[in-house]
Order: C-alpha cells, then structure tokens, then sequence
C-alpha cells in the first residue's frame, strides 16, 4: 500500500483539508456516494452495501422517444445498478443501449421525450430535475465514456485541459467525494493543484509520462493512450458510476483488452460500471449483469453467468451463435436466406418476427449454443482442441495456376518500411486472412495487391501473369480479374446512382442485358430486386456491403479483395455477409484475400492466415495451427487478447 | 469522525495499470504497448530535435511565396503600363499639367531612354528599396500620398470588421441551437445584410441617423463618431456573412461527440459554446477572412466616396479617374501586400486554433 506521508493524494495537509470539507458535505446522494466511493476494501464496500445504501440507479418502465422524427427509441427498459455493480447492456445498432444509458444523465438527445414509472438517480428522483440537477449528477454521480477518443475528447484542446475542465466545474462536488472517498487532494482550486490532480488521474489510468501527455492533444496519443485520457476525464471528478458506451470499440485488440482491464479495475475499486456495447464477448468477463436490447426493448436480462451459458431468448441465442470464431468454422452464422435476409429492410419490429418465429433461424444455431459448448468458443486457450473439421472445413484449395501469386513485395515511405518483403500464394477458391493491428500494412498489402500502389521491389502476378510494374494501359483489360469490397462502401459508391446503376456499372452489353444481369446479381447476394431502384444511402449498412460484393461479382472476378469488409456491420447482419462470401467462395471457386483485425471473423472464413506486424509477416499458415498453437510472441499477444467468453465458475 | 475508508488510497488498484489484475490473462499486461509503440516515440522524438528547422523552412516557404505574389503583382501592373496604346510618357502624365520638364523628368525616372529589360529592372530595383514612384498630377511622391491616406481607410476597415466579427459573435452565439424565431430573425437579418449592396445600406443609415436623427456627422472623419456610420455600413454584410458560417459552425459543433462529452461533464451550454465549439467554429470563420479583406478593401472606396471621408479609396478613385498612372500602380501592390499580410497572418491563426495543423507540418 502506498504510504500515506509521502503520497500526495494522502498526504496530512490533504488530509486535513479533506476533513474540513467533510463537514460541510451536503446531505444530497452522499450516502449513496459515500458507501460506494469509500470502499476500496471488500469489508468497507459491503458495510456500504449493507448500510442499506440503496441502488445507485434505478430504472422503471423507462421510455425514450423522439417525437420530431417518429421514432420510438427506447420502449419500457427497467433495471437497477447497485454501487460497485457493473451492468451491461449488450445489443445491436439502433437498440436504444446508448440512448438508454444517456437517459441516465438527461442527455437522451435535443427532442426527446423521457417517461419513466421511476428514475431514480443517486437516491433522487430524476424525473423532477431541472438542468441544475443535472449538471450536478454529470461528471459529479456518473461520468460518461464514449467510443473513439478521437472525437469524444476536443480535438482542440488539450487532454490536460480536458481533465481539468471537471475539476473546475465540479469544485465542489469533487471536494466532497474526495474527501469521503479517501482524505485525498482537496478541491483543485488553484492553477497549480488541477494540474497536479489531472497528472494523478492520468496516473490512475495507467497513461505513462503524465506530465507529457497532459500537454498533448488527442491526435497526438495513441488510441489506447487517448482512451485512457477520457476515462481520467470521466472519473476526475470521483463519480461512484462510470458509464462507458462503447469503450473499446474503435480499439486494436491488445489495446481494447487493456482498456478493459482498466475498468476492471475501476470497478474492482468499487465504482460501479454502465457497460454498452455491441459486443457479449467485451462485456462476459466484466459484467454481474447483463441486458441484451433489441428494437428498444429488453429481450433478456439476469444475472452475466445465466445470459451467457443458457441464454433462453432467440435473439440473444442468435447474437451467440452469429460471433464468428473458430466453433462456427464450415458452419451458416445467419439463418439461410430467411424472409428476413431477403425481404429489403422493414421496420424493425418486423425483423423481431422473423427472427422469433421462422424456425429456421433457431436451426441455424450451431450446436455449439448450447450451454456446455461455450467452453469451446475461445477455442484458442486450451489446450489444442483440434476440432474435427465441421464439414471439412472448406474446399481443399484447388490446384492449377495460383489465381494470385507474391514475392517479396516490400513498400517504403521514408525510412518506414509499410510492406516489407511479403510473399504468398492465393489458389482459387481459397481464403487467405491477413490479420494485424493498425498500422501493420494489412491495407497498404491490399493495395498493392490491387495495383493502386506500386511496390518497390517484389512482385504480384495475378493468374500467372505480371500484374505489378505493369502500365496501367495493360493492366486495365484485366482489371476486371480483380476486385476490391471495402468497409464502408458508401464512400465508394457515387450517392447519386440507383443500386441498379452501381452493380451495372462494370458490365458491358445492351442495356436491357445489363439490366437482366444486374438483377441476377442482387439476387446471388440476397437482394430483392425492388432494391435495384434505390439510392445506397437508403439501404441498411449490411445491404449496402451486399451491393459491394454484386457489383464486385459483376465483372466474374477471380480474386476477391476483401478489406475489413465487415468491420463496421452489427454481428447478425456480419453473419449474413461472411456467409455471403463463404458461399461465393464455395460456389464459384473465386479466392479471397481478407484483410481483417478481427481474428474471430478470420478463423471462421479463411483457410490460411497471415500475421503482420510492422509491415513484415511474422506468422503464416493453416489458421487452425496458427490461432492453436501461434508460434510467434506477437500472435500469441494478439490471440490471447482476443475477448472471450467468461463463463460462470460453476460452468467451468 | 474519520471514517477508516477515507484514509484508504484513491484508486490503488488502477495506481499500478500494469500489475495483473487477478482475474484477467496475465499475458497481456502492458498490451497497450504493442499499439502505442510507433505512435508514442514520434509524438516525443519530434518535439526535440526538429522543430526549429521545420519553422525556419516554413518561415522561408512563406516569405518566398509572398515576394512571389508581390512581384507578380508588381510586373503585371508594370505590363498595364507597358501594353497600354500610346506613348508611356502621355500616359503617365495622365491629365496633369503637361511640360517639357515633367517629360524630361519621366524620362530620366522611368528611365524610358534606356533597353525595356532595363526600364523594367530598374522599376523593380525601385520598388524593392521601396520607392513608389511620384506622381505627376499631384506632383508628390506616391509613397507620401498614400501614408498620409492609409490611416483614415485602416481606422475604417478596423472598425468596420470588428463590428462585423463582434456582431456575428454575438449573433451566433445567441442563436445557435435555439429555438427556431430568434434564429430565424438572425437568419433573416444576416441574409438582408448581405444582399443589399452597401451603398445602399449606407444611404438608408444616413438617411436615418444622420439626416434624420442628427445623431451622427453626414461626412468626413473629424473624430470617432463619424466612423461610426460608415463602420456599420461596411461591417454589416461582413456580419451576415460570419453570422451565418458562425452559427452552422457552432450547431455542427454541438452535434460532436465531444460535444456529448462536455456535457456529460455538467457544463452549462454555454460554457460549452464559449469553451469548445465556438473554437470550431472558428475555423471555417477564418477562411472566410480573405473574402472579407476584399469585401473591406473595395467597399472602402465606396463607402470613404459615399461619407466624404479621405482615404484610400478616395485617392484610388481620384487616381483612376484622372488616370494618375503611377498611383495606380501603387494601389495595385498594396492591395497585393495587403493581401499577402493577411493570408500569412491566417495561417498562423489556423494553427494557432487548430492543434491538428501544426504538427502536420
């Protein structure tokens, strides 16, 4: 334990003025707050709990709408979060998770309407605050982390001058949970004493050089660093709850597995956790409790062990078993081209139907949902259990010419090499994985591949002929041999083309005939053809990625490039297309050169892997034997990182 | 009173990030490093050593870009005069008085009796030791013509944006994100003020203030009340405009995340708006601030004509209408310096408001 003479945070001048201000704590949730905030040992918390403190917050028929634009957000959502409880709500985008934990801190949205048989926030009823109210319980009873520091702290300003913008607005409100939560830094009153508060915090959350980094903006830290910045902000002001939407999201997985250990640690110390995400897996390890959202409703709620071993809602059984992971390798993530997957996007209450009542997508849950079978989700940990190859596990890679064949290919930008000397072969009908973190060349190997971008030495041949170092007037009839499906495909489709014109795009011939095959090719992906007369912006994201995989077919490629193809799609809908793409890979024996940071996503779809880091492969092979036994120190990093599933002692 | 739990360290287990937290693998502690790595070393080498050298060859890039422009715009009027039908001498004489002497004395200055490659060094020879030339009608030196008018047109144009910066300041701020009437009379009003032409904007501020009212001088500028009116009439439009850049500005900015963030911290609106977004909004403010020098430097002319106040403007339409050539030319680069002054003095703002530029280099 740290010595309380020599630590600032305990020091005797602290300790005093503490004392001080102890005194003229005002009565308003301090109970609450000072039952959670005290403990930092177990016997303090569960004299606060038993204290008869209360729930921090709880939650009643809450209902969140917006009348401007007809939406119905959040429909009838109850829960409690005792202090020091962690609480996770899990579900897909447009659920209502993030508006539901917003309501929390009256920030639902401009327009919203909230209704609720009970808000009770801190111990007071919420539903009378007024915008002072409010202020007070920001940043003072819950602070708010959100996805992608990039953006979620100004960019503008420092992270330094972040932090200390809670200390300032929170003078008082700080002082008082200080001063119960240990006998602490007083209130940051001066200049000089934020700034040593906001070196504390960053301290707390594990960012190094804090002094450095106080000075620094956003842009200038990594994003685990920057992330690290905004849970400072959040807890500066020594909130007994911390609401995180989406914290790790936007996270390389190494990172995001320290952010999430980070929280860990929050709560470990008995702060109480709001936990959003889209994710069951970030959320299984940390969460007591676990709501699983769906159209505004909760579809399960109980207790984290009970959700995850015997989920007994549909949904949250399908939300299992769409996760892409080694288990559901050679198996349909989504129900086979249910109504659902075909029908054009209705209303989501619709959707609801489908999935509850065509049995087709309760046969479509692999085996592996049921509870005994969790264990083997993170298949990677134990010792190797090899599985018996589901279905063979893909088609054994066709022999003949390599439909894509590299050497050596390295490209360098300065002194920093971002490929550096990489070589592999691509077979038709095979998929190749290419996983790393940011930074690690994956996109930049795409592009090379692509012919966008020249490489310095080595080179591509693309069904057996050159295909780098090329002109490009050479290159353009063959164009067509390969394609590219990007992440966000609606950045690479002109807004203003009917889905029809897109997909025709490449295609030559008479105009009816274009026509004819277009349909034809949004059929192949699960499209109806009514869509073909829509805008891309009209469509959902996952129908949008099917649009990029027909037109990408348009042109019968042999090759198809995949880069994060489904990184930016909810977990049902990026089982719709990777089952997509197994099929095109199946049927039509076209290779796959699939560039992803989930590894998951990867064991499921590819055949081999490659690991890269800093521009140079460090790890190749068959992906079962690289993801079972990773040889190099950085795989193993990567796949130990991997959130998995924690399943409940008594499971084990 | 002192509880046990109040002695108990903040937050020890988070103190210590990297030891393992019990429950979690082990083996990815210190995972943040794998990412933060290459990152974190550029952010900190960078500021050491370079710095110094990256500012001396930007100060250098710029300097050179701005006697670029100046010489473009010394050499174009140079080929005004040069191209213009007739003899060089007639038309720097323009309608001044006409002698032998003055001929003579033209002669030897622009040294016409010499090569053209000549004539045209020596003219920028001149001008790089700063000699504007003279004026054969007002028989003075350009260079003092124009430093006895530049202080009445910069006490105008000053005044004149800084209404226009304080009034769409204020204007913004006010209604950004409000309800929809007083941002619909904002929007209203700024869209008047830019659409009518200024000479109009000042007759109807004469017509009222001065003519009617008797509140203000109808021209000249003897003291501070008499740049009040035609302050407003050249700040206005230079109001509705930033007004309304401003006010989009300051909405997208409350839409941001961090916008989200700010609040979730117990900020007070306006707080928000003064501490965060007006910051961003600021930002495509600024690039309009060189649509805004022209607006200042032509309405000048117009508006010193139509208050009777001296100037620049005044001595430019005096020049232009006698076609007193040498002036001409003179405005010509100034305008051009001006321009040039401006656009450096943006690119410092840029990087003073934006963090994001300067390390881009």
């Amino acid at each position: 334990m740290i010595d309380p003479l020599t630590d600032p945070l305990t020091g005797p001048a602290a300790r005093r003025e503490a004392a001080a201000r102890r005194e003229t704590a005002a009565p308003e949730g301090a109970a609450a707050r000072r039952a959670t905030v005290a403990s930092e040992e177990p016997a303090a918390r569960q004299e606060g709990r038993a204290g008869g403190a209360g729930p921090l917050v709880e939650v009643r028929d809450l209902r969140v709408s917006f009348p401007g634009a007809g939406v119905e957000a959040v429909r009838g959502v109850s829960f409690t979060i005792a202090p020091g409880e962690c609480v996770a709500v899990v579900g897909e985008s447009g659920s209502g998770k993030s508006v539901t934990a917003r309501a929390l801190l009256g920030l639902a949205g401009p327009g919203s309407v909230v209704s609720a048989s009970a808000l009770t926030v801190g111990g007071r009823d919420a539903l009378s605050f007024g915008p002072r109210d409010w202020r007070r319980v920001r940043g003072g009873f819950a602070g708010l982390v959100l996805q992608d520091a990039l953006v979620s702290l100004d960019p503008l300003r420092t992270v330094g001058a972040e932090i200390a913008e809670v200390l300032t607005v929170h003078r008082a409100t700080a002082a008082r949970s200080l001063a119960t939560r240990a006998a602490g830094a007083g209130p940051a009153r001066s200049r000089a004493e934020r700034a040593e508060r906001v070196r504390e915090l960053l301290e707390a959350v594990g960012v190094p050089e804090p002094e450095v980094r106080a000075g620094q903006y956003p842009h200038e830290l990594s994003g685990g660093l920057r992330q690290r910045a905004l849970i400072a902000s959040a807890i500066a002001a020594g909130p007994p709850l911390i609401i995180a939407d989406e914290p790790t999201t936007a996270l390389d997985v190494t990172v995001q597995a320290g952010i999430l250990r980070l929280l860990a640690a929050r709560k470990a110390g008995g702060t109480a956790l709001l936990l959003i995400s889209h994710d069951l897996a970030v959320v299984s390890s940390t969460a007591d409790t676990i709501l699983v959202m769906k159209d505004g409703r909760v579809v399960e709620q109980g207790p984290a062990p009970d959700v995850l071993a015997s989920p007994r809602h549909p949904y949250t059984r399908a939300l299992l078993a769409a996760i892409p992971s080694a288990a559901t390798k050679g198996a349909r993530l989504s129900a086979p081209r249910s109504p659902d997957a075909v029908r054009p996007a209705g209303p989501p209450a619709r959707r609801t139907a489908a999935v509850r009542s065509d049995p087709a997508a309760r046969r479509a849950v692999p085996a592996e949902s049921d509870p005994a079978a969790h264990r083997t989700v993170p298949a990677e940990s134990g010792p190797p259990a090899r599985r018996a190859d589901p279905a063979g596990s893909g088609p054994p890679a066709r022999r003949g010419t390599p439909a894509l064949d590299v050497s050596g290919l390295s490209l360098r930008y300065g002194r920093r090499a971002a490929v550096d000397g990489v070589s592999f072969t691509l077979r038709p009908g095979e998929a190749l994985g290419v996983v790393g973190e940011s930074g690690s060349g994956k996109t930049t190997l795409a592009r090379l591949v692509l012919g966008l971008l020249e490489p310095h030495t080595g080179e591509v041949r693309l069904h057996g002929r050159p295909w780098s170092g090329v002109p490009e007037r050479h290159r353009r009839s063959r164009r067509s041999l390969i394609q590219l499906v990007s992440q966000n495909p609606l950045d690479s489709f002109d807004p203003r083309h009917t889905v029809g014109r897109l997909v025709a795009e490449p295609l030559r011939g008479p105009r009816g005939r274009r026509h004819a095959h277009a349909l034809e090719l949004l059929e192949r992906v699960g499209l109806p053809p009514e869509l073909a007369g829509r805008r891309p912006r009209e469509l959902s994201g996952g129908q949008r990625q099917r649009v990029a995989v027909a037109r990408a077919l348009a042109s019968r490629p042999e090759v198809l490039v995949c880069d994060e193809p489904v990184s930016a799609l909810d977990v049902s809908i990026q089982a719709q297309v990777l089952d997509l793409l197994a099929e095109i890979k199946e049927r039509d024996g076209t290779a796959l050169l699939f560039v992803s940071h989930d590894l998951g996503v990867v064991h499921h779809l590819c055949d081999r892997v490659l690991v890269m880091k800093d521009g140079r492969v460090v790890e190749e092979g068959d992906v079962d034997e690289v993801f079972h036994r990773p040889r190099h120190l950085y795989t193993r990093d990567l796949v130990a990182a991997v959130p998995r599933m924690a399943l409940p002692r008594a499971a084990r | 009173m002192t509880r046990p739990a109040a002695q108990v360290p903040i937050a020890s287990p988070a103190a210590s990030p990297d030891s393992p937290v019990p429950s979690l693998p082990g083996a990815v502690t210190g995972g943040d490093a794998v990412g933060d790595g290459p990152g974190d070393g550029e952010s900190g080498g960078a500021a050491g050593a370079r710095p110094w050298r990256r500012v001396a060859r930007r100060a250098g890039a710029r300097v050179a870009s701005a006697v670029a422009v100046l010489w473009a715009a010394a050499t174009l009027a140079y080929l005004a005069l040069w191209l213009a039908p007739g003899d060089t001498v007639d038309i720097l004489v323009g309608d001044g008085p006409d002698t032998p002497e003055i001929r003579a004395r033209i002669v030897a200055e622009w040294g016409l009796d010499r090569p053209e490659a000549l004539q045209y060094l020596s003219y920028l020879g001149r001008l790089a030791h700063g000699d504007l030339g003279r004026s054969y009608q007002l028989q003075r030196g350009v260079g003092e013509v124009l430093a006895t008018q530049v202080w009445p047109t910069a006490q105008l144009t000053l005044a004149a944006a800084g209404t226009g910066v304080v009034l769409a300041v204020v204007i913004a701020v006010l209604t950004a994100g409000r309800s929809r009437w007083p941002r619909r009379l904002a929007s209203a009003a700024e869209l008047v003020s830019v659409s009518v032409p200024q000479f109009v904007i000042g007759m109807l501020l004469l017509a009222v203030f001065s003519f009617s009212l008797g509140w203000f001088p109808v021209s000249g500028a003897r003291d501070a009340s008499a740049l009040v009116l035609p302050a407003l009439a050249l700040g206005l439009p230079i109001a509705g405009v930033l007004g309304q850049v401003l006010r989009e500005g300051l909405e997208r900015a409350l839409e941001q995340p961090f916008a989200v963030t700010a609040r979730s911290r117990g900020l007070t609106e306006r707080a928000l708006v003064a501490r965060h977004a007006l910051r961003h909004a600021a930002l495509p403010a600024v690039t309009l601030t060189g649509w805004f020098v022209g607006v200042l430097l032509s309405g000048a002319v117009i508006t010193e004509a139509l208050f009777g106040r001296p100037g620049l403007g005044q001595v430019t339409m005096q020049a232009v209408t006698g076609k007193d050539m040498p002036v001409v030319m003179a405005v010509v680069i100034l305008s051009a310096a001006v321009y040039v002054s401006v656009s450096t003095l943006l690119d410092l703002a840029y990087r003073l408001i934006d963090p994001r530029l300067r390390s881009a280099g």
